[in-house]
């Protein structure tokens, strides 16, 4: 399952192989959950209604705590979002 | 979840409604010299969608645009062929171009696409999936003759329609509201029709 939280905060893909986990981190800027390459346990975010808990696992899958609970909400403005974005222009291959 | 499960009693932006004629003024040419020109006025009774802000929905006034057939050349992508609202996200350059025409593109352009990350595609439409109030319809690409459920609006169509029954969101003749966008889909919508509006030319950047 790939979770996208906020948009521009953080992605993680939760079916990577262990091996794989400690790069499963993309950093976008988001100081509340900082990839933790080093560490032998992994963050694990899920979305319940307007909120994300985050949640502690060890690389063997053992609940190791809440680490968090944050409000999933793009906090950009407007302006900032639409400024932030361009668009594939892909109108001449489908002429 | 695209549509919502339950209709609100109440007129919603992105709503599919219907008996309200969306009306398209054609000119020959602008009225610059003071004489009436040739014009024209093509009135068409399809189901339309709401696209004024729930706000905003108040005197009489509704701006609309019609639910028209997806164009025919989407089909050259066939990543799109079985979910066309794929559109009303951003996409990776790979997903948004015709793959045989991205396996010829040159490395340079294609690279800078790619560099451009997740992006809209096609910025004038939003793709509203299908659903049996909505109908099928068959439509040929390459000779090739597909049934489709999607229809799309076209936000260069927005027209205005002003019909005094409609007094307030809560007040309107509830027989014309036939589906209601889910929460979700409501916010794609409202995000692309931002960027659509919003997104500042080159030119014009502080």
């Amino acid at each position: 399952m790939l979770h996208e939280a906020a948009s521009g905060r953080i992605r993680i893909n939760t079916m990577m192989s262990e091996k794989d986990r400690p790069n499963a981190y993309v950093a976008t800027g988001d100081v509340a959950a900082e990839p933790r390459a080093e560490s032998a346990s992994r963050l694990v975010v899920y979305p319940i209604g307007p909120y994300e808990v985050v949640l502690e696992f060890t690389n063997a899958g053992e609940f190791q705590g809440v680490v968090e609970v944050r409000v999933n909400a793009d906090f950009r403005s407007l302006r900032q979002k639409i400024e932030s974005t361009r668009y594939h222009d892909v109108d001449e291959f489908y002429k | 979840m695209f549509y919502s499960e339950k209709n609100d009693k109440m007129l919603r932006f992105g709503d599919v409604v219907r008996g309200f004629a969306c009306g398209k003024l054609l000119i020959e040419q602008p009225f610059v010299d003071g004489l009436p020109s040739v014009y024209r006025v093509e009135v068409c009774h399809r189901l339309a969608i709401v696209l004024s802000p729930c706000c905003a929905i108040r005197d009489g006034y509704l701006q609309l645009a019609p639910l028209q057939q997806v164009e025919p050349n989407w089909y050259l992508n066939s990543s799109w062929i079985n979910d066309l609202t794929v559109i009303n996200k951003p996409m990776e350059a790979r997903e948004a171009v015709p793959p045989y025409k991205w396996d010829n593109m040159d490395p340079t352009e294609r690279t800078r696409r790619v560099a451009m990350g997740k992006q809209y595609t096609l910025a004038d439409y939003f793709v509203y999936a299908p659903n049996s109030l909505l109908g099928d319809y068959e439509i040929s690409c390459q000779r090739t003759t597909h049934v489709q459920g999607h229809y799309a609006v076209d936000f260069r169509a927005i027209v205005c329609v002003k019909c005094p029954l409609v007094i307030k969101p809560e007040k309107f003749p509830i027989e014309t509201k036939l589906l209601q966008l889910s929460k979700e889909t409501r916010a794609s919508l409202r995000d692309k029709l931002s960027y659509y509006y919003g997104k500042t030319p080159e030119e014009d950047a502080l």
